[in-house]
C-alpha cells in the first residue's frame, strides 16, 4: 500500500519537480544574461558594469541555488504533497477507503522530500558542470565550493517542515505556500529574539536561546501529522489542532527556555575562567567571571569555599566596601540571562547574602567606574560623551554631583594611604604620526566629604606630577608616585618623591607593586634569568629569588604584607617583555637564590620567610594560575575550576566551582 | 448478524450553528436496500458519512456493520463502500491506474470482478480520467465501489445528472453486485423514481430529522387516494380512517389516506359520498401527501 501511495504523490508532484529542474536549467543562462544586460547598461542595476563568468558561476550560482531555489522547491512540493489533494477535491478518495491516514501523511512527506532530493541533485549537478565549463585560469577549488550550498540546507528543512505545518491548515496551496515561509521562518525569529535578548543564558558560547527553538521543529512535524491524520477524517477540528500543537511547540520552547536559562546563566559563569576579588576582612570573596568582559559570579564564603549569592552577568566592576561586609557590583543584568540597557550599582549585604539596594543611575548614564572609599561611593558615569564623577551613599542610594565634568575619559584609582581615589585622567600628545596618545596621567583626588575633585596631585615643587600608566601610582604612604619620563625619557617611568625635588634612582622600567612600608616589588627577565626584586625607595634593589626558564606572576595580599609568586615553565616570552637593551645590568649581576620551575610560595615582607606551595600551574600557558583569596587563602583558578587553600594547611582543596 | 447492517441511534452532528442531523434513529437491515429520500440539504450525505466514519456524531451512536465507525474506522471502510454523485477520482490517473491503484488500498478487493466491471460497462482502460464523460466517470466510480466486494454499499445521489440510460445501467450494476450477493445498501437520493426501482425501505429525511420510515410494499399498498362526489359541499371530518389529506372541489372530495386504518370506501360512503374511485399512487405522490400533512402534524410513521 505503501509503495503505491508514494507512487501517487510522485506522480502528482512532478510538475513542481519538473518546474525546479527547468528552472535550475534557466537560472545560469538568466544570471548571464542578466550580468551581460547590466554590462551593457540595459538594466538599471546598482553599479554592476563589469562581471567575471568565474566568480558568477562558481559562486554566486550556488548562493541563488541554494537560497533561492532549493527553499521555493521545498515550500511548494510540500505545499503540493499536503494540500494538492484538498485543493483538487480528490481529498475523500483515500479517506474513504482503509487506509491509515498516518501512512498517507508518511507518503507525502517521502515523495515531497524525494522531490525536493531530486531538484536539489540536479541543481548542484547543473552547477558544477557550468563551473566547470567556466573555469577559465581560475583552478576551481571543489571543497569550497561544495560548502557554498551549505546554507541552503538548514533553509530547505524549515521550509518544507513550515509549508508542511501550513498546508494542514491553509487548504490553498499557494497560500500553504506563503503561510509555509512564515512558519518556517518562526523558528529562526524566536531564535534570534531569544539569542540576542538573552545572551548570556548560553552554553559554550552559543546563546541556548538560539538552539532551543530548534525543538519547535519536532513539534511543527508532530503538528502537522496530528492535524492531517488525528481526529475526524473530514477534517472537523484540524486546523485548531495543528494550530495547538504549533502554538504548544512554540510555548514548551519558551518554558524550557524559562527553565534552563538560569542554569546556562550560572553554567556559563562556572565555565571559563575567572578572578577572585577577596574582601578586605578576607571573609568573604566574589569569584567572578573573566571571559569576554561577561562578568556575574558568586559571593563566596571564604573559610567554608560556599558559593552564597549568585550574581548574573553582565557585571563590568565590583567593589568591595571598606569594612568588607557589602560589595558594591556595576551590572545591567536581565532575567534570565537578558541585559538592561543601563547599568546600575548593587549593593550585596555579604552577611545576609541578599541585595540590599539597587541604585540607578540618573539620566540613563552609565557606569564607567566606581571605587568605595570610606566616605562613600565614587562612580564615573558617561552620558553623550560626557563624563562626570559622583558620591554614591551606600546606605541611602542618594547621588550627590561633584560637578566635574570632561569630555575626557577618565578612571578612577584607590592609591595611597587611607584608601584615598583619584581621579585618574589621561594627558595627551602626538607621536611621530600625529596620532593622539596618551603621554601621562594626572591623579585628581577626590573630597567625598564635600563631594569635589580636587587639583591635581603635585610635588613639592608644586609641578603637577604626571603619574606614569595605570598600574603603581602612589605609595601607601602617599610620599612616592611612579610617574612618567621626561623628553626622551618617556618610555623610561621612573620613581618620585613627592616631598623631595624630582627623581629618584631606580635601575628598572617596570611597574612594580608597593608593598607596606612604601617597599616596591617586581620581576624582571633577562634572556631565561627571572629575577624578584625588592626595592626601599632610595636603597638598591635585593634579588628575593631568581629562576631559569620561568615564567613569573606575583600577588600581593589585600594587607600588602605577603606576595604570592608562581614560577612556571617558560613557554616563550610574552610580548610585553622588555629586551636586554631596556635593562640595566646591574640587576641581574651577583648571585641570587636560586628558585624551583615549577614552583608556588608565599614571600613574607615582615621576616622574608619564604613558604612553599604545592606548584598549582605547572608551565605558562596551561590556563592555571593562582591568586588571593583572604589573608591566609589563595585561589587556585583553571577552566571551570576554582579552588580556595589555607596557607597554612595546604593540601586541602575547597572547591568552589568544579571540578 | 445479531446487529443491523446500519444503526442510528439518536445521532445528531452540527455544522457550526446549523444541525444537519437531530437525533435520529435507524435501522437498516442485512440484505436490504434503503432508500433514503430528501431534499438536498435534507441530511441524507451527512447520514452517510457519518456511517462511513468520514464525518464523525456530536451525539448518539453509530454502528456500522456492528462497528463503531470512529474507533473502527479502518474496518468500517474495508467492508463499506460509498459511491457518491461527484466521486473523487484523480484525473490524471488512467481507468487502468486508478483501478489498480484503489486494488492496492482494498484487502478485499476482487481484481476479477473489478476487471469484468471494466469489461461490462464498456470501460476503456488506457483513457484518461479527465477525458471522461460524467456518466463514465459515475460508472468508474462504480467499479471501485463495487469490486472491494462491500458488506455494506452506501449511495449518495450517485446517479444525479446522468441520462436515464446510463442511470438504470449504474443501478442494475450496483444491486447485481451488492444486494444480489445479500450485502446492504443504502441509497441515498432526491430521485424518487429510482428509489423507488430498487429500495425495499424508503425514510424520508427533512430538516435533519426523518419524517417518514417505511416499507415500500407494503406503503404502496397502503395509502390510497380515493375521489367521491357527494350532494352537498363535503365537508371531511375526523370519520375518515387514516385520512392524510383532503381536498374539496365542489362536490368532488378527494382524499388520500391509509387504508390500513379501515375500509375507505365505506367511510366515504357513510359521509354520502357516490360513484367512488379507489386508485393506488405513485410513491413520489404518496412522499409529497404525507410530507405536506406531516409538516401540520406530527412525523408520520406508516
Amino acid at each position: 500500500m505503501f509503495s503505491h501511495l508514494v507512487w501517487k504523490e510522485w506522480r502528482q508532484l512532478g510538475l513542481v519537480r519538473w518546474g525546479g529542474i527547468a528552472l535550475a536549467a534557466i537560472l545560469p543562462m538568466a544570471f548571464v544574461a542578466g550580468a551581460e544586460m547590466s554590462k551593457r547598461g540595459w538594466l538599471p542595476t546598482a553599479g554592476l558594469r563589469t562581471y567575471q563568468p568565474h566568480d558568477l558561476m562558481s559562486e554566486v550560482l550556488p548562493y541563488a541555488y541554494a537560497l533561492a531555489v532549493w527553499p521555493l522547491i521545498a515550500l511548494m512540493s510540500a505545499a503540493q504533497a499536503f494540500a494538492g489533494d484538498r485543493a483538487a477535491g480528490t481529498e475523500s478518495f483515500l479517506l474513504e477507503r482503509p487506509v491509515p491516514r498516518t501512512t498517507t501523511w508518511a507518503a507525502r512527506a517521502v515523495a515531497s522530500i524525494a522531490s525536493i532530493l531530486v531538484v536539489l541533485a540536479v541543481s548542484v549537478l547543473i552547477a558544477a558542470i557550468v563551473a566547470w565549463m567556466a573555469e577559465g585560469t581560475q583552478p576551481m577549488v571543489w571543497k569550497r565550493w561544495m560548502l557554498l550550498w551549505a546554507p541552503g540546507l538548514p533553509i530547505v528543512l524549515l521550509g518544507w517542515i513550515g509549508c508542511a505545518v501550513a498546508s494542514t491548515v491553509i487548504p490553498s496551496p499557494l497560500g500553504a505556500v506563503l503561510a509555509g515561509a512564515v512558519v518556517g521562518g518562526s523558528p529562526v525569529l524566536v531564535g534570534a529574539w531569544l539569542g540576542i535578548g538573552f545572551p548570556y543564558a548560553e552554553v559554550r558560547g552559543t546563546p541556548i536561546g538560539a538552539g532551543l527553538p530548534v525543538l519547535m521543529l519536532p513539534g511543527f512535524v508532530l503538528a502537522s501529522w496530528s492535524a492531517a491524520s488525528r481526529g475526524e477524517p473530514a477534517g472537523r477540528g484540524r486546523v485548531k489542532r495543528g494550530l495547538t500543537i504549533a502554538l504548544a511547540g512554540l510555548a514548551s520552547v519558551i518554558l524550557l527556555f524559562v527553565i534552563t536559562a538560569p542554569i546556562a546563566v550560572r553554567a556559563g559563569v562556572a565555565s571559563g575562567t575567572h578572578g577572585v576579588v577577596p574582601s578586605p576582612a578576607g571573609r568573604f570573596a566574589f569569584v567572578g567571571n573573566n571571559w569576554e568582559g561577561r562578568g556575574g559570579g558568586w559571593l563566596v564564603d571564604v573559610a567554608a569555599g560556599d558559593r552564597r549569592f549568585f550574581l548574573p552577568p553582565p557585571i563590568s566592576d565590583v567593589t568591595w566596601g571598606p569594612d568588607g561586609t557589602r560589595l558594591a557590583v556595576v551590572t545591567w543584568s536581565g532575567p534570565l540571562g537578558g541585559a538592561h540597557d543601563h547599568s546600575r550599582i548593587e549593593i550585596v549585604n555579604a552577611d545576609r547574602a541578599a541585595i540590599e539596594r539597587t541604585i540607578s543611575v540618573r539620566d540613563d548614564a552609565w557606569i564607567a567606574d566606581l571605587e568605595w572609599a570610606p566616605g562613600g561611593i565614587v562612580v564615573v558615569t558617561m552620558l553623550d560623551k560626557e563624563f562626570t564623577a559622583a558620591i554614591v551613599d551606600p546606605d541611602s542610594g542618594s547621588w550627590r554631583p561633584t560637578g566635574y565634568r570632561s569630555k575626557t575619559p577618565f578612571g578612577l584609582v584607590t592609591s595611597g594611604p587611607a584608601g584615598r581615589v583619584y581621579a585618574r585622567v589621561p594627558n595627551y600628545e602626538k607621536d611621530d604620526k600625529g596620532e593622539k596618545i596618551v603621554r601621562s596621567f594626572s591623579f585628581l583626588a577626590l573630597d567625598l566629604a564635600h563631594a569635589k575633585v580636587t587639583s591635581p596631585v603635585v610635588d613639592a615643587a608644586g609641578r603637577t606630577i604626571q603619574f606614569a600608566g595605570v598600574f603603581s601610582g602612589i605609595s601607601p604612604s602617599g610620599r612616592y608616585a611612579r610617574i612618567s619620563g621626561r623628553g626622551e625619557e618617556l618610555d623610561h617611568p621612573g620613581l618620585a618623591d613627592l616631598t623631595g625635588d624630582g627623581y629618584l634612582p631606580h635601575l628598572s622600567g617596570v611597574p612594580w607593586h608597593w608593598l607596606e612600608g612604601d617597599r616596591m616589588m617586581w620581576r624582571e627577565t633577562l634572556g631565561d634569568r627571572t629575577r624578584l626584586f625588592l626595592e626601599t625607595p632610595g636603597q638598591a634593589p635585593t634579588v628575593v629569588r631568581e629562576w631559569r626558564n620561568a615564567s613569573v606572576s606575583i600577588a600581593l595580599s589585600t594587607d600588602r604584607k605577603s606576595v604570592l609568586v608562581s614560577a612556571v615553565t617558560f613557554v616563550k616570552p610574552p610580548a610585553w617583555a622588555p629586551d636586554a637593551a631596556q635593562h640595566d645590568p646591574r640587576l641581574f649581576e651577583g648571585e641570587a637564590p636560586q628558585g624551583r620551575v615549577p614552583e608556588e610560595g608565599i614571600y613574607r615582607l615582615g621576616d622574608g620567610a619564604w613558604t612553599a606551595l604545592p606548584p598549582f600551574s605547572e608551565r605558562q600557558y596551561d590556563g592555571k594560575s593562582s591568586d588571593w583569596a583572604g589573608p591566609k587563602t589563595v585561589a587556585h583558578i583553571a577552566a571551570g575550576v576554582v579552588a580556595f587553600e589555607d596557607i597554612d594547611a595546604p593540601g586541602k582543596p575547597r572547591f568552589v566551582l568544579g571540578p | 448478524m445479531s446487529e443491523p447492517a446500519l444503526l442510528f441511534d439518536g445521532v445528531t452532528r452540527r455544522f457550526g450553528r446549523t444541525v444537519a442531523l437531530d437525533g435520529v434513529r435507524l435501522e437498516v437491515a442485512h440484505g436490504t436496500v434503503l432508500g433514503l429520500i430528501g431534499r438536498n440539504g435534507a441530511g441524507k450525505t451527512t447520514a452517510l458519512r457519518l456511517a462511513l466514519g468520514h464525518l464523525w456524531p456530536d451525539g448518539g451512536r453509530i454502528r456500522t456493520l456492528g462497528l463503531d465507525p470512529v474507533r473502527q474506522h479502518r474496518q468500517v471502510t474495508t467492508r463499506v463502500a460509498l459511491l457518491s454523485e461527484e466521486s473523487a477520482l484523480y484525473p490524471w490517473m488512467t481507468i487502468e491506474e486508478i483501478v489498480r491503484f484503489a486494488g492496492a488500498l482494498h484487502p478485499r478487493w476482487d481484481t476479477d470482478l473489478a476487471a469484468k466491471l471494466v469489461k461490462d460497462l464498456d470501460l476503456q482502460p488506457k483513457q484518461c480520467i479527465k477525458e471522461l464523460s460524467r456518466g463514465t466517470r459515475a460508472k468508474v466510480a462504480l467499479v471501485l465501489a463495487v469490486a472491494a466486494r462491500p458488506e455494506l454499499l452506501l449511495l449518495d445521489d450517485p446517479t444525479a445528472g446522468l441520462d436515464p440510460l446510463v442511470r438504470r445501467e449504474v443501478l442494475e450494476g450496483i444491486l447485481g453486485a451488492v444486494s444480489g450477493e445479500g450485502g446492504s445498501v443504502v441509497y441515498a437520493s432526491h430521485l424518487v423514481h429510482d428509489v423507488e426501482r430498487v429500495a425495499d425501505r424508503v425514510v424520508v429525511l427533512d430538516g435533519g430529522a426523518i419524517r417518514l420510515d417505511a416499507g415500500l410494499d407494503d406503503l404502496k399498498a397502503r395509502i390510497r387516494r380515493a375521489r367521491a362526489v357527494f350532494d352537498q359541499e363535503p365537508r371531511p371530518d375526523g370519520t375518515i380512517p387514516g385520512l392524510i389529506a383532503a381536498e374539496a372541489d365542489g362536490r368532488v372530495l378527494t382524499v388520500t389516506a391509509d387504508a390500513q386504518n379501515g375500509s375507505l370506501e365505506a367511510a366515504l360512503r357513510a359521509l354520502g359520498g357516490r360513484d367512488i374511485v379507489i386508485e393506488p399512487l405513485p410513491l413520489e405522490e404518496i412522499l409529497v401527501a404525507l410530507l405536506r400533512e406531516g409538516r401540520k402534524k406530527e412525523a408520520p410513521r406508516v
